[in-house]
C-alpha cells in the first residue's frame, strides 16, 4: 500500500526551484533515507509533507488523502517529527515533554513510562528537565515525543547530525529497531551517505531539487550517473582505507 | 521632631496610596496594552518598525511635558464631544504614565519572544501546535522572565514619572517634593524622594522575586511576590477613612503665598464641617481652566493674570473697576464666581538691589530702559510669555542683554548673587524686603493691578461660599508679606500650614 505519494512537487526560493517537480511514492512500512547537498532540496520536500513549507505546485496525500485536506494541526499531530537541534520544551519535564501530543489532542492516556522503555531511558528521567539530559538522551526522549500519539508516518531532518560518533550509531540502529517493530514508514533526510546506506531500505538522491537517483542501497553503489556515484563513493572509499589500516 | 516633617509624614499615608494606584494602573495599562503589541511586533516586522518607533519617540519627550500635553487634549476632547470628561488629575496622569510605560514593556517583550530557541518553535510547529497554544504553552512560559525585566524596568520608571504628576493636579509623592522646592522646605523634598524611592525598591524587589520564580521554576517565589503586591494594591484601593461632609477640593498655584493661602482656606473649609483635597503645583492658566471645568472648587488668583491671560485685555483701568468687569466677565463666560479682594495686591514688579539702583541712577522702568541692554533679566516661568511682558516691552523699549526663568525661589537667589540685574518680583513678597530690593515704578502704567481674589467653580454651595466670607477683605500686604517670609526665610523657617494659622488664627 502507498502511505505517501508526492506529485510534481515544485517548490521557488526567489529564482532559484528548491523542489523541481518532484514526484515520490512510499510503501507503508519502507524506511527511505533522503540523501544529497546542502541546497538540494530534501529538507524543504521533507516539509512540504507536514506542511512546515508550502509547496508552489504539485500535491501530497497520505494514505490516498491530499494533506491540505483538514486542519493543519491535525495533519501534524498524526507525523512524527524529529529533528537535529531536537527542540526539546526546556520549561517542561521529560514526561511533560513526552505527553505534549496527546495533551494536545485532548487524549489522557499516560504512555510516558512505555515511551521511556522504547527508547531505552531509565523511567526516573520522567521529572527531569531536557538540560540535565546528555545530547543522545535529548534526542532519545525527542523520538518518544515524537511516537507518543501513535503516528504511522515519520519524518526525521537530520535526526541524529548533532550527536558524537558512536551515540549516533547507536541512536540510528536503535531507531531502526524502532521501526521494524513498530510499522512505521520513515522518512529521514541525512547528509550522512554511510548512514543512510546502513539505516535505510531506499535511498533517493537529490541534487539541485530534482531526484537524481532512488534505489536500494546495494543498486545505488552501481548507479551510473557520476555524481551520484561520486557522493556513494565517499564512504565506500573510507571503508576500504580504514580496513587497510 | 520637627513640625515640617510631622506635617510631611501626616501626608504620607494618602500621597504613598495614591502614588501606588497610579504608578499600579499605569504599569496595569502598559502590560495590557504592552503585551499584545509585542506579540504582534515579534510576529510581523510590518508592525514592529512603527511600534518600537512610536514607543521610543514617546520616550524622547520629557515626562513632564508629557503629562502636561494631556491636559489640553483631554479638555478639547472634552469640548468636542461634549462628554464630562476630567482633564485634570488622575486621567491625563494615568494616559501619560502608561504610555511612558509602554517602551520597556513592548521592548522586552518582543526581544523575549524573538530570542526563543528557534529549534523549539520549529519543534512546536512540527509537532502539531496552533499558534494560540505555541504562545500559550511554549513562547509566553519562555519569554516570562524577559518580559518580567521589562515590568520591572517600566514600573521602576513609571513610580519616578508619576511624582511629576503633581502638575496636572493628581496627588502624588510630588505634592511634597514641588511644594517643598518651592519653599526650600528640605525636610520635605527629602521626604518625598525617600518615599518615591523606597517604594520603587520595594516593588522593585517584589517583582524580582517573581522573575527568579520564573526562571528557577520555583512557584512560592512566584506566589509570595505576586501576593505582596497584590496585597499592597488592594491597601492603596481601600479608601482613605472618610470623615463626614462634603467635600472641598482646593488649587494652589506654585509658590508660598498660593500655598499659605490654600491653607487658610482648608482651615476655614474644615472648620465649617468640609473634607479638604488640594491640588497644588497648577500653572496659571491650568488653575482657572480646572476651576471653570469643576475639577477644583475654589482658590485664589489675581485680578491681572485673570485680565491679561483669560480675558485677553490690554488697557489697565482702576483696580475696582477691574475686578466688576471681572466678576461680571468670568460668569459670563465660565460661570465662575469672583467671591471678592483678599485685601492685598501681588502684582509683578521690576525688582533690582538697592545700590545697583543707586549706581546706575535707576528708579522708573523708563530710567531702565536706557540702562537695559547692559542688564540681564531674571523672571519667573511664565512671566516672559505673559502679555504683561510685552506691554511692558513695548511701553519701555525694555531690551535686555540677557533674560532668564527661574522657578520664584530661585530668581530671588539669582539677584542676590548678581546673577541677574533685574527681577519680576511680586509684590507681596516678604524677600523684597529682606533682600533690600527695590521696585521700579510704572509711570506709563504698563502692568495692571494684581488683587488678590477668591474664585470659586460655577454652582459652588452657598455654605462653602459663606466659609470662606471672612477672608474677603481680611489680609493686608504688610501681613501677606510677613507670612511669605516666614515660608520664604532661610532661618527659623515655617511651613505654610504654620504661616496660615498665624495669618488667620481666627480660621
Amino acid at each position: 500500500m502507498t502511505a505517501l505519494r508526492v506529485e510534481n512537487l515544485t517548490k521557488r526560493h526567489g529564482g532559484r526551484a528548491a523542489l523541481d517537480g518532484v514526484s515520490l511514492a512510499v510503501e507503508a512500512g519502507q524506511f527511505v533515507a533522503l540523501v544529497g547537498p546542502s541546497g538540494s532540496g530534501k529538507t524543504t520536500l521533507l516539509k512540504s509533507i507536514n506542511r512546515l513549507v508550502e509547496p508552489d505546485a504539485g500535491t501530497i496525500s497520505l494514505n490516498g488523502r491530499d494533506v491540505r485536506d483538514g486542519p493543519v494541526a491535525t495533519l501534524r499531530h498524526g507525523i512524527g517529527y524529529v529533528i537535529q537541534s531536537i527542540g526539546l520544551f526546556p520549561h517542561l519535564t521529560i514526561a511533560e515533554n513526552i505527553g505534549i501530543v496527546p495533551r494536545l489532542t485532548g487524549s489522557d492516556e499516560d504512555r510516558v513510562a512505555e515511551l521511556l522503555e522504547l527508547v531505552a531511558l531509565p523511567a526516573e528521567v520522567a521529572t527531569r528537565y531536557p538540560r540535565e539530559l546528555s545530547g543522545g538522551q535529548q534526542q532519545r526522549v525527542g523520538v518518544a515525543r515524537a511516537l507518543a500519539a501513535r503516528p504511522r508516518l515519520m519524518l526525521m531532518d537530520e535526526p541524529f547530525g548533532a550527536l558524537d560518533p558512536v551515540t549516533r550509531d547507536t541512536l540510528g540502529r536503535a531507531y531502526r529497531d524502532l521501526h521494524d517493530t513498530l510499522g512505521l514508514t520513515t522518512l529521514m533526510v541525512t547528509h550522512d551517505i554511510a548512514e543512510a546506506l546502513l539505516l535505510a531500505d531506499r535511498v533517493v538522491v537529490m541534487i539541485e531539487g530534482r531526484i537524481r537517483a532512488d534505489a536500494a542501497p546495494g543498486a545505488l553503489l552501481a548507479s551510473g550517473d557520476p555524481e551520484v556515484r561520486a557522493m556513494v563513493e565517499v564512504p565506500r572509499r573510507q571503508a576500504a582505507r580504514l580496513a587497510a589500516l | 521632631m520637627s513640625p515640617a516633617f510631622a506635617e510631611a509624614a501626616a501626608e504620607l499615608p494618602t500621597l504613598v496610596r495614591a502614588h501606588l494606584l497610579l504608578s499600579g494602573s499605569a504599569v496595569g495599562i502598559g502590560v495590557l496594552l504592552g503585551l499584545p503589541l509585542a506579540i504582534l511586533s515579534a510576529r510581523h516586522a510590518r508592525v514592529r518598525t512603527p511600534v518600537l518607533g512610536l514607543a521610543g519617540l514617546v520616550q524622547t519627550v520629557p515626562a513632564l511635558a508629557l503629562l502636561a500635553l494631556f491636559y489640553p487634549a483631554l479638555l478639547i476632547l472634552g469640548q468636542a464631544t461634549g462628554l464630562a470628561i476630567p482633564a485634570l488629575g488622575f486621567l491625563p496622569a494615568l494616559i501619560a504614565l502608561s504610555l511612558y510605560a509602554l517602551l520597556p514593556i513592548v521592548r522586552n517583550g518582543v526581544a523575549a519572544l524573538q530570542g526563543i530557541d528557534p529549534g523549539v518553535i520549529e519543534a512546536a510547529d512540527g509537532i502539531g501546535m496552533t499558534a494560540r497554544q505555541r504562545l500559550t504553552l511554549v513562547e509566553l512560559p519562555l519569554g516570562a522572565p524577559v518580559i518580567l525585566a521589562g515590568i520591572r524596568t517600566a514600573s521602576v520608571w513609571t513610580i519616578g514619572a508619576a511624582t511629576l504628576a503633581t502638575t496636572v493636579g493628581q496627588p502624588s509623592l510630588g505634592d511634597l517634593i514641588f511644594s517643598g522646592l518651592q519653599t526650600e522646605n528640605w525636610v520635605r523634598v527629602l521626604t518625598g524622594c525617600a518615599a518615591a524611592a523606597a517604594l520603587a525598591l520595594a516593588v522593585d524587589g517584589l517583582l524580582a522575586l517573581i522573575e527568579g520564580g520564573l526562571r528557577r521554576r520555583s512557584r512560592w517565589r512566584i506566589r509570595l511576590g505576586l501576593a505582596a503586591l497584590i496585597a499592597a494594591l488592594g491597601l492603596a484601593l481601600v479608601p482613605a477613612p472618610r470623615g463626614a461632609g462634603e467635600t472641598v477640593v482646593i488649587g494652589a498655584k506654585n509658590f508660598s503665598e498660593q500655598y499659605i493661602l490654600a491653607s487658610a482656606i482648608e482651615r476655614r473649609l474644615q472648620a465649617a464641617g468640609y473634607r479638604t483635597e488640594r491640588r497644588d503645583n497648577l500653572g496659571s492658566t491650568v488653575a482657572y481652566q480646572a476651576l471653570a471645568a469643576g475639577d477644583i472648587d475654589v482658590y485664589v488668583d489675581y485680578s491681572g493674570t485673570l485680565w491679561t491671560n483669560i480675558l485677553r485685555r490690554t488697557d489697565t483701568p482702576a483696580p475696582a473697576a477691574m475686578r466688576a468687569e471681572l466678576a461680571a466677565r468670568l460668569r459670563e463666560r465660565d460661570g465662575v464666581l469672583l467671591l471678592g479682594p483678599l485685601g492685598f495686591e501681588n502684582a509683578y514688579a521690576l525688582a533690582m538691589r538697592r545700590p545697583r539702583t543707586e549706581a546706575l541712577g535707576v528708579r522708573t522702568l523708563d530710567d531702565l530702559g536706557r540702562v537695559a541692554p547692559r542688564l540681564d533679566l531674571g523672571a519667573d516661568l511664565e512671566f516672559l510669555t505673559r502679555p504683561e511682558w510685552r506691554s511692558v516691552q513695548s511701553r519701555y523699549r525694555l531690551r535686555f542683554a540677557g533674560q532668564r526663568s527661574y522657578s520664584p525661589t530661585f530668581m530671588y537667589r539669582a539677584v542676590a548673587d548678581g546673577s541677574a540685574d533685574v527681577i519680576t518680583a511680586f509684590s507681596s513678597d516678604g524677600r523684597i524686603a529682606a533682600l533690600d530690593l527695590v521696585t521700579l515704578a510704572d509711570p506709563r502704567r504698563a502692568l495692571p493691578s494684581y488683587d488678590a481674589v477668591l474664585l470659586a467653580a460655577p454652582g459652588t454651595d452657598r455654605r462653602v461660599i459663606d466659609a470662606l466670607r471672612p477672608l474677603i477683605g481680611a489680609i493686608p500686604v504688610e501681613r501677606m508679606r510677613r507670612a511669605n517670609l516666614m515660608v520664604d526665610r532661610d532661618a527659623d523657617k515655617r511651613t505654610p500650614a504654620e504661616a496660615a494659622r498665624w495669618l488667620d488664627p481666627d480660621g
